[in-house]
């Protein structure tokens, strides 16, 4: 076997045309002229790996390497991995299942395989990762978004014991739990988890629910069922989990990681809180139940919150394709239906 | 006189040489996409072998007076690198979990090592770089990396930026001088007033598509609400294109033209701002609505644009470049630099 093509010295930028020939286990590599350049044999070769579109090239032991002329030249190789992949690519067949199942495994990898290990993994994680990164946010949260609250304290007092005591009846631990009160005007009538077991409830949330004890308690489940089910460590760890895909996997492709870490992330974060924000509501449903509160003081709160949150004004339509909460009638559908 | 110099031009425009990129869309795709099916059913573990044959498909094609350019990184070594660094990853997450200490502390050695990182990592890739049988190499040591690199950007927020231009063309004087192609070093002299240029223009532009689409949004909300978030999206996509179109356009030119490796290599680049633009503009719009499946389309045509308007012009010397990096194989610490992926 002969191939022509271009010989690299070993250890500089030197380079002549060569032929090379090959028989049997002998290697020889001869300028154009008839010079022998280098004589060897097979097992001191290392074949790269094979391409399409371009040709495998030899590395031989003293560093210097010959890139054959023509695109098409193959050797012998025993790399299994590299004949495998090389035949994937040139298979019409291969590449349409190919096609069409990656995109699928992708999906699946990202809303299954991901989710699952994020859920397994967030219950491992102990208390001080947890209070630490509350302590962050609830210092952002006091410097940009709070201001103290002004409801009596009477009132303040009466909803604490509220809560208090139906953590008690539900059986869970009080000690975990903390009740905050703010007033903020940026965020109107609210309920926040943070997932060191912090709850904090606006002013305006108050204001309007403070009538009605049980649709206020629903609304504290159901941030109690972020914090049971470690909502916001998930969170974390999934968009982690996406991270790392993205870096390693899909590989390389900066325009796109780009994307994904600028608007896509967003996206992805609020199709999981979608599936968190109802699995809070089932919560806070299912332990109404046992308290023997029915879920209708729930849907009313949740009807009371949103009566006032989008008005109709130009920029709603943004503002809902934006806005990572799942749409309320939604959210009050999926509660009937439980 | 006059014909003398004309003479001259003559020969000098005759070595020119255009790079060359013989790549193909169709063939990248078919390469690609089994090499992203291989990398997810093996749950990430054939991921270096998908880089290594991705990036040597991309150089390999990339050819100067018909020598290819390769890339020679070992797929085992980057697994290796990679697993280091997961692992180191995980762990930190681990004991910070335990001593919210450790997490500080980490911080402040993952700030102090960053320059090392960054010189790791630049020598790596460059390392993995060959033409002819030679590799390049970054020599970059931790001091200037430091000054250049984190603390001189650092100093100029304090400017509200306004010297970050100029930091930003000693940065990258620092980084193309301790480069070296085997044992010669680039040699660079680079203009701060260019960048200054760059920089205007681009405020230029961006300031020019902002109010355009501001009236646009603006005219079209009340009544097309659709519209005006078609405007929104669409102008947000030019602001990045023009971005990195302006200022990559300018700075490329600049840097290739003033750059050389002398008796070995130099360089020119003509690049112009509005074919790019158009290339970056559409290549976003392909890889949203293709949901990242137009990545070799983009990749190959971004290639054959930038080869195109690089030419070079080798010198007597090309062939007698010494080759420095004698083991094949770099150590493990270099791969954990590596898999950081940090590209300036
Ligand atoms: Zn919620």
């Amino acid at each position: 076997m002969k191939v022509q093509g271009t010989y690299y010295f070993s250890n500089s930028s030197k380079t002549c045309s060569a032929e090379i020939e090959i028989i049997g286990k002998h290697i020889k590599v001869l300028t154009s002229d008839g010079d022998l350049v280098l004589e060897t044999e097979r097992s001191f070769v290392k074949i790269s790996l094979s391409i399409p579109g371009l040709p495998d090239s030899l590395k031989f032991s003293d560093g210097s390497s010959f890139v054959p002329s023509e695109k098409s030249v193959r050797w012998p190789s025993d790399s299994l991995l590299s004949r495998i992949a090389e035949r994937l690519m040139n298979n019409l067949t291969a590449l349409i299942i190919i096609l069409v199942s990656t995109p699928l495994l992708i999906w699946f990898l990202m809303f299954t395989v991901i989710p699952n290990i994020a859920e397994s993994t967030a219950e491992l994680i102990p208390q001080a990762p947890k209070s630490l990164l509350s302590k962050g946010l609830m210092e952002h949260l006091e410097e940009n978004f709070f201001l103290s609250s002004e409801i009596d304290s009477k009132k303040i007092e009466t909803i604490e014991t509220l809560f208090y005591e139906t953590l008690d009846d539900l059986g869970l631990d009080r000690k975990k739990y903390l009740l905050l009160f703010y007033k903020s005007d940026y965020l109107g009538a609210n309920a926040l988890a943070l997932p060191d077991g912090t709850i904090i409830l606006t002013d305006g949330m108050i204001e309007k629910l403070i009538s009605y004890p049980d649709s206020l308690l629903s609304v504290l489940l159901h941030e109690v069922g972020h914090i049971e089910n470690n909502h916001s460590i998930r969170l974390i760890i999934q968009s982690l989990g996406v991270g790392i895909i993205f870096t390693y996997l899909v590989g390389d492709i900066q325009g796109l990681a780009e994307i994904v870490s600028g608007s896509g992330i967003g996206l992805l974060q609020s199709s999981f809180s979608r599936e968190m924000e109802i699995e809070a509501d089932r919560f806070s449903v299912v332990s109404l139940d046992k308290i023997n509160i029915p879920k209708e003081r729930f849907i009313f709160a949740m009807e009371t919150i949103d009566s006032d949150g989008d008005e109709p004004g130009s920029n709603s339509l943004l503002v809902k394709y934006l806005s990572t909460h799942p749409h309320t009638e939604e959210r009050i559908q999926l509660v009937k239906d439980l | 006189m006059v014909v003398l110099l004309i003479n001259e031009l003559d020969t000098r425009m005759a070595d020119l040489k255009k790079t060359e990129f013989e790549g193909k869309t169709e063939e990248y795709f078919r390469i690609w996409i089994v090499n992203l099916f291989l990398s997810i059913i093996t749950l990430g573990i054939y991921s270096p072998w998908a880089k290594v044959v991705n990036t040597k498909y991309l150089y390999q094609n990339l050819s100067i007076e018909g020598h290819r350019f390769d890339y020679i990184a070992e797929p085992i070594q980057i697994l290796k690198g990679r697993i280091i660094a997961v692992f180191l990853l995980i762990l930190v997450a681990v004991l910070s979990a335990y001593f919210p200490a450790v997490y500080m502390v980490s911080l402040i050695i993952l700030f102090l090592l960053f320059p090392w990182i960054l010189n790791r990592s630049l020598s790596f890739q460059l390392r993995m770089t060959t033409y002819r049988n030679v590799s390049f190499d970054f020599k970059g040591d931790y001091g200037n990396s430091f000054w250049y690199f984190l603390f001189l950007p650092f100093l100029s927020i304090f400017t509200l930026y306004l010297a970050l231009p100029a930091v930003l063309r000693r940065a990258s004087e620092y980084q193309i001088n301790k480069t070296k192609f085997g044992n010669r070093y680039f040699k660079s002299s680079l203009l701060s007033s260019e960048y200054y240029v760059a920089f205007f223009t681009l405020m230029g532009y961006l300031l020019g598509v902002g109010i355009v689409i501001g009236i646009l949004t603006m005219v079209t909300s009340a009544n097309f609400p659709v519209l005006s978030v078609l405007f929104l999206v669409v102008g947000y996509i030019l602001i990045i294109a023009l971005s990195a179109s302006v200022w990559g356009t300018i700075i490329r030119n600049h840097t290739f033209n003033n750059s050389s490796i002398p008796k070995v290599a130099s360089f020119q680049s003509t690049m112009e701002i509005k074919p790019y633009t158009g290339i970056v503009f559409t290549n976003v719009l392909a890889l949203v609505f293709s949901l990242g499946l137009a990545y070799p389309w983009v990749a190959i045509r971004n290639m054959k644009y930038l080869s195109s308007t690089l030419e070079v012009q080798t010198e007597e010397d090309i062939d007698a470049v010494i080759n420095t990096i004698k083991e094949e194989n770099s150590a493990v610490l270099d791969e954990v630099a590596g898999a950081f992926d940090i590209e300036i």
